[in-house]
């Protein structure tokens, strides 16, 4: 069974004169430990898409199922962690308040969290730095304790909407490489959306190319092995990398000028 | 290299002393426009360029504040006017906290509430001071309900519109980790206002002065305001400006506490 399946999911966004059509009939399914992206141009619903894989939209018809259970209200949100395009680090919190945030509000806030909160600290490179404010930090740096608030949660499923694409570029190199070694690590599913061809490629087990108004599965491209196998920054130099980057680039070019 | 370091400290440091002469002109020239505007009040006075009896002086005003030093009144009506103007106040800024939390809480309130709150806050409020004193009685109670009827309409819409504009990505991270309303509220929405809040702070201590001070105008038991209107009855100038002075010294004091305490708070 899959970890997550999207069956036949539309979303439409009304307004008094309009209704956009966000996104139109998507499925499909992710399995435990995969690495899914989501590419698109901007506007073409994959913000959308993943509100409602987390549950914090319902979709206008469709459903979403995660672990086989399709009504996910309040209390099983738990199960998915969710990162967004900056760190949303609440700033008047240490570095280790807004680690133990997901804790506090499930009431699972005690001595061992304050433990295993330093040790996801640790894990993120972020040791000692716990009683910072996040202004004290890099944009790096912020981006990991984001993720380690996100992790201590221990979801089943990382929602990643574009997670990188506010940092400098050797930042997010090095960012992606860490991210992709500890969803490794922890055999975690991920569901990463992304503009960015060369992220979307290195980064995941398969492709999903989103084309914009409305928002539909134009084509899924699957990585190859070879590829998959790589960290993501070594897997920039794999010679396939280029031959899969000119066929997608073809493609999402195509959908830009239609 | 050395050389270069040296000329920068001398460079620094001639800035430095810029920087205290010119505060120092600027305090100069506030201590003399002081001296100078009650030198001239007394002597206009004195030579009778103004009428004594309407425009007094400082020298009969200081004998004045001597004497209600010396006999003890004059804390009776500090005292009466402080407590009335601080817990107008608070209340003020606290019910009106309260209310925009309640307009956030239920979008359908608040869009149902709105114009009367238009209206409300239009409205001005000391006019409704007769209809406080007959529903609340001629008392501190009433004069306290003018110092914060005044302040809590405006505190709302500021309050409101700050809890409004927080980015909803924070709620976003928030119901992702499984957090119910109340939780946003409390740990994004009210902490992300918390300045805004201690800025309304600072206007409200101004407005409720207002209030108060209408309020004892009306009420005339006690109090500075009771003072200034007493003065007025019996042609007592003297006591009129007295009480004007000190007013104007506690209003300036309540308000560098609380810009104190507004920036204590804020740098946290
Ligand atoms: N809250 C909303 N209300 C109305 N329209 C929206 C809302 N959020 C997104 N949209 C519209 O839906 C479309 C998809 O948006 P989004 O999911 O954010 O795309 P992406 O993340 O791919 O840039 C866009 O055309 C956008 O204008
Ligand atoms: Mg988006």
């Amino acid at each position: 069974m899959p970890l997550l399946t999207v069956n036949q999911v539309s979303h439409h966004y009304y307004s008094k004169t309009d209704y956009t059509k966000a996104l139109e009939n998507i499925s499909f399914t992710l399995d435990q430990g995969e690495f899914i992206s989501i590419l698109g141009p901007s506007g073409c619903g994959k913000t959308t898409l993943l509100s409602i894989v987390a549950g914090l939209i319902s979709p206008t018809r469709g459903e979403t199922i995660l672990d086989g259970d399709s009504d996910r209200k309040a209390g099983n949100k738990a199960h998915m962690g969710y990162m967004l395009q900056q760190d949303y680090l609440f700033p008047w919190k240490t570095i280790k308040e807004n680690v133990l945030l997901g804790p506090k509000i499930n009431k699972k806030h005690d001595a061992s969290m304050d433990q295993r909160a330093k040790k996801m600290l640790e894990e993120v490179g972020l040791q000692d730095i716990g009683d910072s404010y996040p202004d004290e930090l890099s944009g790096g740096m912020r981006q990991r304790a984001a993720l380690a608030r996100t992790l201590i949660t221990e979801p089943k499923l990382l929602l990643l909407d574009e997670p990188f694409s506010a940092l400098d570029f050797q930042t997010k190199l090095r960012l992606e490489d860490f991210v992709s070694q500890l969803l490794k690590q922890y055999n975690k599913a991920a569901l990463l959306v992304t503009h960015d061809i060369s992220e979307a490629i290195v980064m995941s087990d398969r492709i999903l190319l989103l084309k914009p108004r409305p928002g539909e599965i134009q084509e899924i491209f699957k990585m190859p092995g070879e590829l998959r196998n790589l960290p993501p920054f070594q897997a920039r130099q794999h010679p396939s990398f280029q031959e899969i980057f000119d066929e997608v680039w073809k493609e999402m070019s195509a959908l830009e000028t239609s | 290299m050395k050389q270069v370091e040296a000329t920068n400290m001398e460079l620094h440091q001639a800035y430095v002393k810029k920087l205290k002469t010119e505060q120092r002109w600027i305090r100069f020239w506030q201590a003399a426009i002081f001296v100078f505007f009650f030198s001239l009040w007394e002597a206009a006075s004195q030579f009778q360029w103004i009428d004594p009896l309407l425009f007094s002086s400082p020298s009969k005003i200081y004998n004045l504040f001597i004497a209600k030093i010396s006999d003890g009144s004059l804390w009776v009506h500090l005292n009466v006017t402080l407590f009335e103007t601080i817990a107008g106040f608070i209340i003020g800024t606290i019910a009106g906290i309260l209310l925009a939390a309640v307009l956030w809480w239920s979008n359908r309130f608040s869009k149902i509430i709105d114009p009367y709150l238009v209206i409300l806050n239009a409205m001005p409020k000391v006019a409704l001071g007769p209809i406080i004193i007959v529903a609340l009685g001629p008392g501190y109670i009433s004069i306290i309900a003018m110092g914060a009827i005044i302040s809590i309409i405006i505190t709302t819409l500021v309050v409101y519109n700050a809890f409004q504009e927080i980015d909803s990505n924070y709620i976003k991270v928030l119901q992702s980790l499984g957090a119910s309303k109340r939780v946003c509220f409390k740990e994004a929405i009210f902490p992300a206002s918390f300045p805004t809040m201690i800025s309304s702070l600072k206007v409200n201590v101004g407005l409720s002065w207002v209030g108060v001070i209408v309020g004892e105008f009306l009420v005339s038991k006690q109090g500075l305001g009771y003072l200034i209107i007493y003065g007025f009855q019996v042609f007592d100038f003297t006591l009129v400006l007295f009480a004007l002075l000190i007013i104007a010294f506690f209003a300036a004091i309540m308000y560098q506490l609380v810009e104190k305490l507004e920036k204590k708070l804020i740098r946290q």
